[in-house]
């Protein structure tokens, strides 16, 4: 049983070999774009709106209010980044219900990208909002000697961002690929709504996190 | 635990592209609809307190308009409660002057139908007062009333003063009329042709005497051209019964003062 979607060759475009991992993550991809596309062709501004405008208004209003609750500031620079963070995640957990799927979120080169995509993101936001100087400063607060203890610190962060959804949604899978060789009936069913909560925790967990990463970014200290 | 670097770098870029396409589709779209609700929104309240605050202003206007026409109904009720006032006494006054009016009236014609009655009373009497009388005469001598009121007249003719028998001189001279001598009885002809005579010689006119009966004049003798009167008769001495009776009627306690 094969269970790192990376090793899951699927068909190749000339010399690149697309794997489960890319391919789902293209789906995943397709299906937000094309839903998002198709619902805000049609907004309205009015006082009676759609339906799915409105579970849309929804979600970007719980990210944006989140991440305004974390921040403490205006949301909208880093609703993009953490929503698509956040939404992407919760997607490809999800979507472990569908059959033959395999989550991009179960592969390491998935959970690593993304999580060096925070770790990135929160220099970048930083710097964006407090300027270089002020932003290679905060690396030397409170002293000098606490240089390497950030350093560690981004670093660290960011290895337990990727493995820890990693460990996650893998383990998910490969709990449930067991239950489902050993009682084929009702129990992976029970496995599969657990799985659902796990991967919507794990998609809020690394949302939160890479919101207070970059909270704490572009937080000038002391403020 | 596998780490594929060319998924890695792919998923990197996926995520990249992924970031870009929800911001145009996703989040972009989305925040500009929820911006335009909310401004929609923070305008339909801006509307709503200008419209708030034209409402109190209507409001404050209306309450004002109220007031100053509560004020102009107290003013046309006190001006309808002075005109009813004012017309309230002119109705007093002119009902007043209608009863007023209406008493005079009546009080005249009391006093014509007092004239009147007196005028026959006097008449009356007049006439009853000469026939006892002229019975009395008859009685006590062979006489006859009628001629010895004739003779009187005569001598009151006679004993004229200058300036009476001037305005009769006057009054006769005046007139192409004849001077006409009035008496409720005939008069004797000897008497006439006496009394033509004391005329025509204290007026030295040639115009003639005429003698006719009149009951008119009650009881007596009355000569008489162009309004001027010389005359004698009862009327003289019912006169003075004439006032004693008006005085009797204006005051009912009043005793009569002929009684000798």
């Amino acid at each position: 049983m094969e269970i790192n979607p990376d090793n899951m060759q699927l068909f190749g475009i000339g010399a690149i070999k697309i794997n489960a991992t890319i391919f789902y993550t293209w789906i995943v991809m397709a299906l937000l774009t094309g839903f998002s596309a198709v619902i805000t062709s049609r907004l309205s501004t009015g006082a009676k709106i759609p339906r799915w405008q409105g579970v849309l208004e929804v979600i970007v209003s719980f990210v944006s209010g989140q991440i305004r609750q974390v921040i403490g500031r205006d949301p909208w620079p880093y609703v993009p980044f953490l929503g698509t963070l956040g939404i992407f995640i919760l997607v490809c957990n999800l979507m472990e219900v569908v059959p033959l799927y395999h989550p991009p979120t179960s592969s390491l080169s998935t959970t690593a990208a993304l999580a060096v995509s925070v770790f990135f993101a929160v220099p970048f936001f930083g710097i964006m909002k407090n300027g270089l100087w002020a932003h290679i400063k905060s690396y030397f607060q409170p002293s000098f000697f606490m240089l390497p203890f950030h350093i560690i610190s981004e670093v660290s962060r960011t290895v337990s961002l990727a493995v820890r959804l990693f460990g996650n949604i893998m383990s998910e899978s490969l709990m449930i690929g067991v239950f489902l060789s050993v009682v084929p009936l009702f129990v992976p069913l029970v496995m599969q709504v657990f799985g659902l909560v796990i991967g919507v925790v794990q998609a809020y967990i690394f949302f939160t996190l890479a919101t207070v990463y970059i909270g704490s970014s572009v937080s000038i200290h002391g403020e | 635990m596998e780490f594929d670097l060319f998924t890695f770098i792919a998923q990197v870029i996926n995520f990249t592209v992924l970031i870009a396409l929800l911001n145009k589709f996703l989040f972009g779209r989305v925040k500009a609809a929820m911006d335009e609700r909310e401004r929609k929104i923070a305008d339909d309240l801006e509307k709503a307190v200008i419209q708030r605050q034209e409402a109190e202003k209507s409001a404050a206007l209306a309450a004002e308009e109220l007031k100053l026409l509560e004020s102009r109904r107290q003013e046309m009720l006190e001006d309808a409660r002075n005109k009813a006032r004012e017309e309230e006494a002119q109705m007093k006054a002119a009902a007043q002057t209608a009863a007023e009016e209406r008493q005079k009236k009546w009080q005249q014609a009391f006093s014509m139908e007092q004239e009147n009655y007196i005028k026959a009373l006097k008449l009356h009497s007049g006439k009853f007062a000469w026939k006892v009388s002229e019975k009395m005469l008859r009685e006590l001598s062979d006489e006859k009333i009628n001629n010895k009121a004739a003779e009187i007249f005569l001598k009151k003719l006679e004993a004229l003063g200058g300036a009476q028998t001037a305005e009769f001189k006057a009054a006769v001279n005046r007139s192409e009329k004849p001077v006409v001598v009035l008496s409720p009885f005939v008069i004797d002809d000897i008497l006439k042709d006496k009394i033509s005579g004391v005329i025509v010689k204290m007026t030295e006119s040639k115009n003639k005497v005429l003698f006719e009966r009149s009951e008119s004049i009650g009881f007596g003798i009355q000569a008489a051209v162009e309004g001027y009167k010389i005359s004698w008769g009862g009327s003289e001495y019912f006169s003075g019964m004439e006032k004693e009776v008006i005085d009797v009627f204006k005051d009912g306690n009043k005793k009569g003062g002929y009684d000798g």
